[in-house]
């Protein structure tokens, strides 16, 4: 029967930081003494590197467009549109707007509005500028998440269930578990038994 | 890590946003969240920017962050939903085959099924690390633990996330 | 380590039995302590004997067992069963049960344990041992626990086979999940006492269930009672059938409690606890017997053949 672990953490851990590049040299000497000839240890840091891998290459997500802050070409955008800005800044706004669908937006927008101001009798028109028209901008929409549920429905959808005459039972012994479990940790007797958990038996 | 410039509230929203946002989606599965965040975030960088005195500034945002999530969090009182990426978002990266993009699409499905399955503090202690990129040391800042404890959640949360996931032997 | 220190002062002869107040003390501070390790847990029964192997990470009341794929976070009255089944249940309970007056504690003297500084606790009731623990001196934890039954046989076990004093991962660990609230029901549908258990609280349980807790101040049980019977084989596939008093139980063993199912009176009752064998069957003299119609049915019965 094993003693006191050697180390103070499971090898697991180790491997674990390793692969982080978080171990000192020393740390790090370790790992390769414990992965040295030991089938098991290898196979355990290549289940974490396993683990570690599928998270790392999970897609980065692309921010909706409409979320970042609009207008951050600010009040540029009207000097825009108004031949008001030197060349350097002309180029800034311009590189920018093709890459950015927001922008693009409010300089259609913008356009649009200035372009009706300067269409009311009385007002000063100018050269008029129109620029093409860019894709109607990007709405947030209440998405619809098909396929799961939270605790409060997935309870819900199990009294549904159970209700009425089912050919299998309403209940099951690891829900009736858990219930017992919970309201037995709150007593003080709880910490000299282990709490019920389905494991292997002979 | 010290700046020694502050940056601007554009180049914050500029570099920062898609990390912040894919925390939360990460976090929560849920893109509506995960929109919320960045915007809150945002405002608080914005509103905290004028205060800010330059230190790591990359530990003030994630502190920032991770405070932003958590009041959601208490607030709405909500559990968060496991919801499958939806068609609003376009991975980045060269485009694969078709097999392998439904490959790629299903197996990350089952890993944020399986990181929401965890408990909070271990799935934002791997998701600060492998999804958001932190460092130990800069976890630890951004939560305020031990790097002992920072190493020893991630380990735990990587264990039982493959437990979690169906994974061929 | 202030408990231990003032039972091994109050019992200068070995074997003499301190109050049951400071047993309750021990408990409380048990659960308190911080501590990780590897556990094996068996319970033996008629011959039969389950036997688990958990790791288990403990600190501030709050305990991470897990066992291959499953994983649980446990304590204070709440539970959140990690995988499958998904369960997140939060129970706003009525006070701690005092530990019933029938308990002593004795001390043995400090040895070692598992490398570590240890002391044996021994816990009679009305002067019967039920339980032996080897406690952790530094941290309170029980490293080693044995329960008894009315002959003397070891019924249960537990021993840390690794073990460490501090549970790290579950350091600062500010619990975020959304639980569902249990909150107590003001009338029961089962008696207040059944063998020497008294009925703490009542809970609105699963599936249209109610679930009556009862405790004697050390060990525990839920009874459940499901509206309608119960074909007890759907449910407990691994069941064994128990004849107690010519009724007829089921019973199934798990390594670290025993479960009994019936269907009485219309209804179905499981109960589950870690109570020794013993208690339980005093206890299920004062519940609903198998097959027991309710009063009328008997009488007409009775009346008309």
């Amino acid at each position: 029967m094993a003693g006191v672990s050697p180390l103070s953490f499971p090898r697991e851990e180790l491997f674990s930081a390793f692969l982080d590049g978080e171990l000192s040299a020393g740390e790090a000497e370790l790992v390769d003494e414990l992965l040295d000839g030991d089938d098991e240890a290898i196979d355990e840091f290549r289940r974490i590197q396993q683990v570690q891998r599928a998270l790392r290459t999970l897609p980065e997500l692309e921010v909706p467009g409409w979320l970042l802050p609009s207008g951050h070409l600010g009040e540029l955008l009207s000097a825009y549109l108004d031949g008001e800005l030197s060349a350097a800044e002309q180029r800034q706004v311009s590189d920018h707007v093709v890459d950015c669908a927001q922008c693009r937006g409010e300089l259609h927008d913008l356009d649009g509005a200035r372009i009706a101001i300067r269409s009311l009798p009385g007002v000063d028109t100018g050269q008029l500028d129109r620029i093409t028209p860019p894709p109607s901008p990007h709405r947030r929409s209440r998405i619809a998440v098909a396929g799961s549920i939270g605790i409060a429905a997935a309870v819900a959808l199990f009294f549904a269930l159970s209700l009425g005459s089912q050919p299998e039972p309403a209940f099951s012994l690891d829900d009736l578990g858990n219930h017992h479990i919970a309201r037995a940790s709150a007593e003080p007797g709880f910490a000299v038994f282990p709490p019920a958990i389905e494991v292997s038996g002979p | 890590m010290v700046d020694e410039i502050t940056p601007s509230w554009e180049d914050v929203a500029q570099r920062y946003g898609r990390k912040i946002y894919n925390f939360a989606y990460r976090l929560t599965g849920n893109p509506d969240d995960a929109a919320d965040l960045v915007q809150e975030v945002l405002l608080r960088v914005r509103k905290g920017l004028s205060g800010y005195s330059p230190g790591s500034f990359e530990g003030w945002l994630w502190r920032i962050t991770r405070n932003a999530f958590l009041d959601g969090v208490r607030r709405q009182n909500r559990r968060p939903e496991s919801a499958l990426p939806d068609g609003d978002h376009h991975a980045l990266g060269s485009s694969p085959s078709p097999d392998e993009v439904l490959a790629s699409v299903r197996l990350s499905d089952d890993v944020q099924a399986a990181l929401l399955k965890l408990p909070y503090a271990f799935r934002e202690a791997v998701v600060l690390c492998d999804v958001v990129g932190l460092t130990y040391d800069e976890i630890a800042d951004a939560t305020d633990i031990p790097v002992g404890t920072v190493r020893s959640r991630i380990h735990r949360g990587r264990k039982m996330l493959r437990d979690l996931l169906t994974w061929p032997v | 380590m202030a408990i231990l220190g003032s039972l091994v002062a109050a019992s200068a002869l070995a074997g003499t039995p301190a109050v049951a107040d400071e047993l309750n003390e021990y408990l409380e501070e048990a659960d308190q302590a911080t501590y990780s390790g590897r556990r094996l847990v068996a319970t033996t029964w008629d011959g039969l004997e389950r036997m688990g192997v958990v790791d288990v990470e403990q600190l501030g009341g709050m305990a991470m067992v897990s066992s291959g794929h499953t994983y649980i976070m446990v304590g204070d009255g709440k539970v959140h069963a990690i995988g499958s089944p998904e369960a997140a249940l939060s129970y706003v309970h009525e006070s701690a049960a005092p530990v019933n007056h029938g308990y002593g504690v004795a001390m043995g003297e400090i040895g070692t344990h598992l490398g570590r500084s240890a002391a044996v606790m021994e816990i009679t009731e009305n002067g019967m041992l039920r339980m032996r623990l080897v406690v952790d001196v530094e941290t309170s934890a029980p490293l080693h626990t044995e329960v008894f039954d009315d002959e003397g046989n070891v019924f249960r076990y537990s021993t840390m086979m690794e073990f460490s004093a501090s549970a790290p991962a579950l350091d600062d660990y500010e619990d975020e999940g959304e639980y569902r609230m249990m909150v107590p029901l003001d009338e029961a549908l089962v008696p207040d006492e059944a063998g020497r258990y008294g009925l703490i609280d009542v809970y609105g349980g699963p599936a249209d269930a109610q679930q009556a807790f009862y405790s004697d101040g050390l060990f525990t049980f839920s009874l459940f009672a499901i509206e309608g019977t119960t074909n007890i084989e759907d449910v407990a596939a691994n069941g064994s059938a128990w004849n107690l008093d010519g009724f007829e139980y089921t019973r199934v063993l798990a390594p670290a409690e025993v479960w009994v199912l019936w269907n009485a009176q219309g209804s179905t009752y499981a109960l589950v606890g870690d109570l020794p064998p013993d208690h339980l069957e005093d206890v299920l003299v004062d519940l609903p017997r198998p097959g027991q119609r309710n009063w009328f049915s008997r009488m007409w019965a009775k009346l008309f053949g």
